[in-house]
């Protein structure tokens, strides 16, 4: 991979960390009265997607969507005025964390019940093949929406509709605090789903690069083969379910699982890797003080923006004709 | 419905007798439908008859079945009364369920024939729940879910299948493979092959081709349901049969352009109900007296009044 | 928190989840054929403290960690429920059991109708409405009219510990169909002081079932009929205006599918006002009911029109401006009480600032 190709990857990893990095420490402010579901741990999988299919795909997300929104569209303006409740958000300051939306950039949102937004990826997926788009929608939903019948019913019609699809599992393991053991009866979630008529990916790696290099061979595969692709693509949860905290004294899983991911970080990973292949650490670190100051700036004007005038109370109940 | 191995001719006999009983109750409902007496949609069973007979023999009294809104095999093949389910069609007092529930939902707890939904899928996870029970009151019951292969399409049949295998729950799937939901074919629904997406659950998982034979089917239940009875686990009994009717209704309809008519002559040269002309013209007058009894039942049954109501609401 | 029953007395200060605790652990302890059934009733969280620790104590057959399968869940529960167990399924959120609507529209409520009187299925299921805060559109309804306008289901929304512990204690030992009960997220942490003198019999005491509404506070100005955390706001009101000469009397509603008539009739008899306050939306909701309930029957009795407060109508937005407009408020509360009784704003009557019912409740811990 380039170095521009591999820095540009960095600067979405490092953007999606940041903005959470500032949420946690600005969250005990009470400026942001919304429940944050952090992607924290988990970024090189939406960044590394969003990436390799830039300007060709729509995703859809879920209430945690923190990660995927940023590397979709990299907006970090409207995603803190969202958080932050102010009229400059993307939407009025309506939605919060966990409903996300920018469809001019190719998010078509982010719902807040588990397994609800797949359903409405293949539909999104069939509209572009019927009106032939080109387009690729991808569906990010965690291990959890597995468990969810929905996910069948739509993994089954789309394989039957040869829709051009991407069914992204971020397999954290953990359905808010339960582990795939004690929620799945059958040993391979892969080896069902290859029983669809789809492609199946598995990947354990974390890696940004790896993640692009996997989306790019899929997507082409699958354009080859018109079918759906479908990735499980193992990551950690570093922060609990809910919250900004780390899982703190609560038991259900082991300190050492979240270390053992620490220490191969996606984030820290791409930069020594940058190192590495010859970008310097001065390019890196002006880069980075340039998002921080640009973060700042976002959270700024957002504190300084409009909160919603009474009127948008009611405003898009209804589709209003003009 | 007992251990005790049977004669062979007489258990021939006997599930012979159930099969054509169901079939001739059915061609009965057709022969009735016109004078609008049984004011109920019926989803008929003709062609599948023995799939009921031979799941519902190994079964002990205790064991409880699901059933479908394709339900009235399931319903005679587990002993439901025969009076009690002409007077429910035809909307009476002395229905099974006093002419509330009709032909959909077919009920019959003393023998273990515990209801029927008319939502595609809605009582798998029922059976589940009633694994659960028998688990948890250890019971050593085994609960049977029939349904269709539309259901497994739906959400909840997975959400179903998960959790039986996640704690191993004495549940036998039995899958009905008519290969239609409603009007249209597997191959227009489903990209994946259900016997082997239930292998992968880890449910142990049996297919049978030869969905008239009510006697392998019943072999087949019978070795299942002692596996469950011995480990407490699920088990998964796909069986290849044939609706010959419409989807709901008493008419054929080869004429509605979405199947053709030699798959039904294949099946009617193999159906035994068709074919074993002895014991036919041997069984039928008797049967059909006992018919000719529930239907008279039926009618002389009075209507519910208006106190039945609003009874048993909450 | 002091796990044995003795400790729980006529007069004793308890947490609205403390009660909740004590209903889940007394039905495994009472009843062997209870089960806990849910997505997070096992973990260290235990659906907002209400089960942690049962799993432990009572056994993976007692108390039963699910997948995400609302409805799946559901309908384990009505199949568990025929075999002889008696289910108490738990949802995080309300809106989660909208998948679950299956489940609970078209099979539990009509098991027992459908087959003519056949099958019982007897179960609870525990549904939590989200506070506010943020929690936004898919995270803050309340559905009790939903479940209420479909026969067969009975709907109850308690409002103190007391009626949590009659009405699950009730509702497990003797009620043989569905119960749904719509807890509210914003009184898990308040205390509350039982009346070991309640102005009215409680239903235990009377021997009949709390699935009914329940008399909260006498007055002879106006009706207000309330559910849920509304009860408590009712209550803060009415205290606020008994020194302006503003007598309250107030009903909990509780059971939204079996409102005590009578009650209500009476009450608006005598004070010929009526208000409504409502945790959802008023539009063919408990507000609608409650004035079906009035129109229906005895219309000449009100002197002036009903007032009635509930959610916006709109999806909960999160902004904080917003949502402190989308909820009522005790502000709002208030000034409606005062305009019923006197027929309009009185400067007199020092109204609060107080913007937002969240807020508040965020920060008091009673006891009420």
């Amino acid at each position: 991979m380039s170095i521009e190709l591999g820095f540009a990857l960095y600067k979405g990893l490092y953007l999606a960390r940041r903005c959470e990095e500032y949420i946690v420490r600005h969250y005990p402010d009470d400026e942001m009265k919304t429940p944050m579901h952090m992607s924290m741990g988990q970024e090189a999988i939406p960044v590394g997607i969003c990436h390799a299919l830039a300007g060709k795909a729509d995703i859809l997300a879920t209430y945690r969507s923190h990660a995927p929104f940023l590397a979709q569209t990299g907006d970090h303006g409207r995603f803190f005025a969202e958080l932050h409740g102010r009229v400059t958000g993307t939407a009025d300051g309506k939605s919060g964390s966990m409903h996300l939306s920018a469809p001019e950039a190719g998010m078509l949102g982010a719902t807040a019940i588990v397994g609800s937004n797949i359903s409405v990826a293949v539909g999104a997926a069939f509209a572009n093949e019927r009106l032939g788009t080109g387009r690729t929608v991808v569906a990010f939903f965690g291990d959890g929406a597995v468990d969810e019948g929905t996910f069948w019913e739509s993994i089954n019609v789309a394989s039957l509709f040869r829709l051009p699809l991407l069914f992204v599992c971020e397999d954290n393991d953990y359905a808010v605090h339960t582990p795939k053991s004690l929620r799945r009866g059958y040993a391979s979630l892969t080896a069902i789903v290859r029983g669809f008529d789809c492609l199946v990916y598995e990947d354990e790696s974390n890696d940004v690069e790896t993640i692009y290099f996997l989306t790019r061979e899929a997507i082409a595969a699958a354009r080859e083969r018109r079918c759906p692709v479908f990735f499980n693509l193992k990551c950690c949860r570093y922060l609990d379910h809910i919250g900004i905290a780390p899982d703190g004294d609560a038991c259900y899983r082991e300190p050492d699982d979240v270390q053992s991911w620490r220490a191969r970080d996606c984030v820290a990973t791409q930069r020594a890797r940058l190192i590495r292949r010859g970008l310097s650490e001065e390019i890196l670190a002006d880069h980075e003080q340039a998002t921080d100051r640009a973060i700042e700036i976002s959270i700024a004007q957002a504190l300084a923006a409009s909160v919603p005038a009474p009127d948008r109370l009611y405003r898009g109940v209804f589709h209003e004709t003009s | 419905m007992t251990d005790v191995t049977p004669d062979p001719k007489d258990r021939h006999d006997r599930l012979f007798r159930t099969a054509l009983l169901i079939r001739l109750v059915e061609e009965r409902i057709i022969d009735l439908y016109p004078s609008d007496c049984i004011q109920s949609p019926v989803h008929l069973s003709i062609g599948q008859e023995a799939v009921a007979v031979g799941v519902c023999e190994p079964l002990q009294r205790n064991d409880l079945l699901f059933g479908t809104y394709r339900g009235h095999a399931y319903y005679l093949a587990r002993g439901g009364d025969l009076n009690a389910m002409f007077a429910e069609l035809f909307g009476k007092i002395g229905g099974v369920s006093k002419g509330k529930a009709g032909s959909m939902h077919l009920a019959a707890p003393a023998v273990g024939m515990m209801g029927s939904s008319a939502v595609v899928a809605s009582a798998i996870p029922h059976a589940v729940g009633a694994a659960l029970a028998a688990r948890v009151r250890n019971t050593n019951q085994v609960i049977v879910t029939a349904f269709g292969d539309g259901a497994t399409e739906e959400g909840v049949y997975h959400e179903s299948l998960n959790f039986a295998a996640l704690h191993g729950l004495p549940v036998l799937f039995v899958c009905e493979n008519n290969g239609l939901a409603v009007h249209a074919s597997l191959a227009e629904r489903q990209a994946y092959r259900m016997i082997d997406q239930a292998r992968l659950y880890g449910i142990p998982a049996e297919t049978l081709t030869d969905g008239w034979d009510f006697l392998a089917i019943a072999d087949a239940t019978d070795a299942l349901v002692r596996e469950i009875r011995r480990d407490g686990r699920p088990r998964y009994l796909e069986v290849a049969t044939y609706r010959s009717r419409e989807h709901v209704g008493p008419a054929e309809d080869f004429g509605a352009g979405y199947r053709r008519r030699i798959g039904l002559e294949d099946w009617q040269d193999r159906d035994p109900l068709i074919q074993d002309t002895d014991r036919i013209a041997r069984l039928t007058p008797e049967i059909t007296a006992e018919i000719d009894r529930a239907e008279a039942f039926a009618r002389a049954s009075p209507w519910p009044e208006h106190e039945d109501l609003l009874s048993d609401v909450v | 928190m002091d796990e044995s029953p003795q400790a729980m007395t006529a007069a004793s200060i308890q947490t609205y989840r403390d009660a909740l605790f004590e209903a889940m652990e007394q039905a495994l302890i009472r009843h062997d054929h209870t089960v806990i059934i849910g997505q997070g009733v096992t973990d260290h969280k235990g659906i907002f403290g209400t089960t942690i620790g049962l799993g432990e104590r009572f056994g993976p057959r007692r108390v039963i960690e699910t997948p995400l399968m609302e409805e799946g869940s559901l309908g384990i529960c009505l199949g568990a429920a025929l075999n002889g167990l008696y289910p108490i399924n738990t949802h995080i959120r309300a809106d989660f059991a909208f998948l679950a609507m299956n489940q609970m529209i078209n099979l539990a409520a009509k098991y027992r109708y459908m087959f003519g009187g056949l099958f019982e299925v007897p179960m609870l299921v525990r549904l939590v409405i989200g506070r506010s805060w943020g929690q936004g559109a898919q995270h803050s309804q309340s559905p009790q009219s939903m479940f209420a306008h479909t026969p067969g289901l009975v709907v109850v929304m308690p409002s103190t510990p007391e009626a949590i512990r009659e009405t699950y204690a009730y509702a497990i030992a003797h009620h043989r169909g569905p119960v749904i009960s719509l807890e509210h997220r914003l009184m898990y942490e308040l205390a509350f002081r039982s009346d070991p003198a309640p102005q009215s019999p409680s239903a235990s005491q009377s021997g009949t079932p709390p699935f009914t509404s329940r008399l909260e506070r006498r007055g002879r100005d106006v009706t207000i009929v309330a559910t849920s955390i509304m009860v408590l706001e009712a209550k803060r009101a009415a205290e606020r205006l008994a020194p302006h000469d503003i007598e309250c009397e107030i009903i909990d509603l509780h059971c939204p599918s079996h409102p005590d008539r009578d009650l209500i009739l009476d009450s608006v008899a005598r004070t010929g006002k009526l208000l409504i306050a409502d945790t959802s939306w008023l539009a063919y909701g408990v507000a609608a009911e409650v004035c079906r309930i009035v129109a229906g029957t005895a219309p000449h009795v009100l002197t002036a029109p009903v007032a009635m407060l509930g959610m916006q109508p709109a999806p909960c937005p999160t902004a904080k401006s917003l949502e402190d407009m989308f909820y009522p408020n005790l502000r709002d509360l208030m000034q409606a009480i005062v305009r019923l009784v006197t027929g309009g704003d009185n400067p007199a009557i020092d109204l609060p600032d107080e913007r937002s019912m969240a807020d508040f409740y965020k920060t008091f811990r009673g006891p009420f």
